[in-house]
């Protein structure tokens, strides 16, 4: 095993030996994972407040929701696609949710609902990509505005709230003390794991990512799998905005604003390439968690908010700087 | 002696640009046809009209006795048409193996991935291609005749009625090259028909029964291998001769 191959990929002409390329994937995880610990112990050391059993439910809390959302993303950067609409259908779920149980629909019915709506959406954007071959970048950034002015109009911009206690307590809740939002993230990591490593779907998403043209000619059903990808990739941003109208008690359509760029960013610091086929579940998880706490911290430590979202960008830049550079062959 | 492939009154246009012109070509059953012709002649385009990439503006495919449309590349899979292309379609991030199954993947459960099963078939294959491939790497710094044998061996996952081949020895290693024509001739035996797309003409000239050469969209020779001359095939191909 060439141990220089763990740091800059495989030499030029060199086979590259897979052992080292899986323990790569696994090396930039433990690396996030490391970074997430240092981040939790230094905080705990500075402040009184991280510590604490109310705040680090918090940042789960927190950190279960951006991970959901990255692990759609993901799902749609492996197609070397992009979901810039995330954060708007966030937004739109939370109000489709919030409006149908103010008119008394029961919670199952309203959920049911809200999701089949996300996969409408997906299903919109994955149409206009494949059918219309307009760029994933172009159709989704469109879905962006398009989604939230649906709803700031079915909501004439109002919050709504007055919603059931059943159902805003769902995300404070917990099972044997795992916070419910945390098993959500469970309840979908691991179907998404079996997609992307164990199925046909999984290996099509890849190749779809990795040489779509190659993938056309060797009869992948191209258009089907990436109808997948966004509607995945929105019936998740859908599942988010109910989980946030419950955990805020409040359907509202600027909820999840800007969370498209949260779910890039948590997807590419666990490793994920924006330029396709390279992704996993775990990655985005782990990204959700360090943006989480670099929220939380900035807030502990008294650091103005607005600190986090440009910190956001420069992490954006600065990962898929060094992506471009793996890819560029070194 | 069957025909496998009749192509007849072929068209094909891109726009202003006729890529064939009233082409006609039967392959037999277990028949290696040689197709030669300078770049832009219409090979490819051929190759791909057969594998189900384009379809002709006009004209008529009859396949193992049915006349056919091939709308996408699984029709013609589907039909008994295995390629190898050119540029081979392989996709980097994957495994040898899952390229090999790519889009008939081995399955279990009715819908898990059987990758023991795709690893086991795929090191078979690539053994028996002589290739040092091995199924659990990923393509990316792959050799050049390495890429080629895990193209070619996608193509021992059925029985396929004709194989169709471009340039399967141009990017492979001098030591290679003998193994792929041992390879085409072994589908001969087991009554496969190939279609080798080739520049090489000493290739050409070693393992093909017939030799069909293109120029500018038509068809200007056809004949035995052992009617024509590496001369004769060399001065169609260039335009010096017209026709034979």
């Amino acid at each position: 095993m060439d141990l220089m191959e763990l740091f800059t990929g495989p030499r030029k002409g060199a086979v590259a030996d897979p052992r080292v390329a899986r323990l790569r994937m696994y090396l930039n995880n433990l690396a996030v994972f490391f970074l997430v610990c240092a981040m939790w112990i230094t905080l705990s050391l500075v402040t009184s407040t991280f510590a604490t059993t109310g705040n680090i439910t918090n940042v789960l809390r927190q950190s279960s929701l951006w991970s959901i959302i990255a692990i759609g993303q993901t799902v749609v950067l492996i197609t070397a696609g992009i979901d810039l609409s995330i954060g708007s259908v966030v937004g739109l779920s939370s109000c489709i949710v919030a409006l149908m149980l103010n008119k008394g629909y029961p919670i199952s019915v309203s959920c049911v609902f809200t999701c089949l709506c996300g996969l409408g959406v997906g299903a919109v954007h994955a149409f206009g990509i494949t059918k219309g071959k307009l760029p994933p970048f172009i159709m989704t950034l469109a879905g962006l505005t398009t989604w939230f002015g649906v709803g700031l109009l079915i909501t004439g911009a109002m919050p709504i709230g007055n919603l059931p206690a059943d159902f805003k307590n769902f995300s404070r809740g917990d099972v044997l003390g795992i916070p419910n939002l945390f098993l959500c993230v469970i309840g979908v990591m691991i179907p998404t794991y079996i997609i992307l490593n164990h199925t046909r779907l999984g290996n099509h998403l890849y190749s779809i990512g990795s040489n779509r043209p190659g993938a056309e000619l060797n009869a992948v059903p191209v258009t089907r799998t990436i109808f997948f990808a966004y509607m995945y990739s929105s019936l998740l941003a859908s599942i988010v905005g109910i989980l946030v109208a419950a955990r805020l008690s409040l359907g509202i359509a600027s909820n999840g604003f800007t969370w498209e760029l949260q779910a890039v960013a948590s997807s590419v610091i666990g490793g994920t390439s924006l330029f396709g086929a390279v992704g996993g579940v775990f990655g985005p998880v782990l990204g959700a968690t360090v943006l989480s706490t670099i929220n939380n911290g900035a807030n502990l430590l008294n650091v103005q908010p607005y600190w986090q979202r440009i910190l956001t960008g420069v992490i954006i830049v600065a990962v898929v700087f060094f992506d471009q550079l793996k890819k560029r062959g070194k | 002696m069957t025909e496998i492939v009749n192509l007849s009154n072929i068209y094909k246009s891109f726009g202003a640009v006729q890529a064939l012109i009233d082409f006609n070509l039967s392959i037999n059953e277990g028949e290696i046809v040689g197709l030669m012709g300078d770049n832009g002649a219409g090979k490819s385009t051929l190759l791909k009209i057969l594998a189900g990439n384009f379809l002709p503006t006009s004209g008529n495919i009859n396949f193992n006795g049915e006349d056919v449309v091939f709308n996408n590349p699984k029709d013609a899979r589907k039909a008994g048409v295995e390629v190898v292309y050119q540029d081979l379609a392989l996709c980097d991030h994957l495994t040898a193996a899952k390229n090999i199954y790519l889009s008939r993947e081995a399955k279990r459960f009715g819908f898990l991935l059987d990758h023991k099963k795709m690893n086991e078939t795929s090191q078979k294959l690539l053994d028996e291609l002589n290739s040092s491939a091995r199924p659990g790497d990923v393509v990316t710094g792959m050799s050049g005749g390495q890429r080629q044998a895990i193209a070619i061996a996608r193509t021992r996952l059925s029985e396929p009625k004709i194989v169709l081949m471009d340039e399967p020895t141009a990017a492979v290693s001098v030591a290679q090259v003998p193994v792929i024509l041992d390879y085409i001739r072994s589908l001969k035996k087991q009554n496969h028909s190939v279609l080798l797309i080739s520049h090489r003409l000493p290739d050409i000239m070693e393992v093909c029964d017939r030799i069909a050469v293109m120029r500018l969209g038509e068809k200007v020779c056809d004949k035995n291998k052992s009617d024509c001359s590496p001369e004769e095939i060399t001065g169609l191909i260039t335009g010096a001769i017209k026709s034979a």
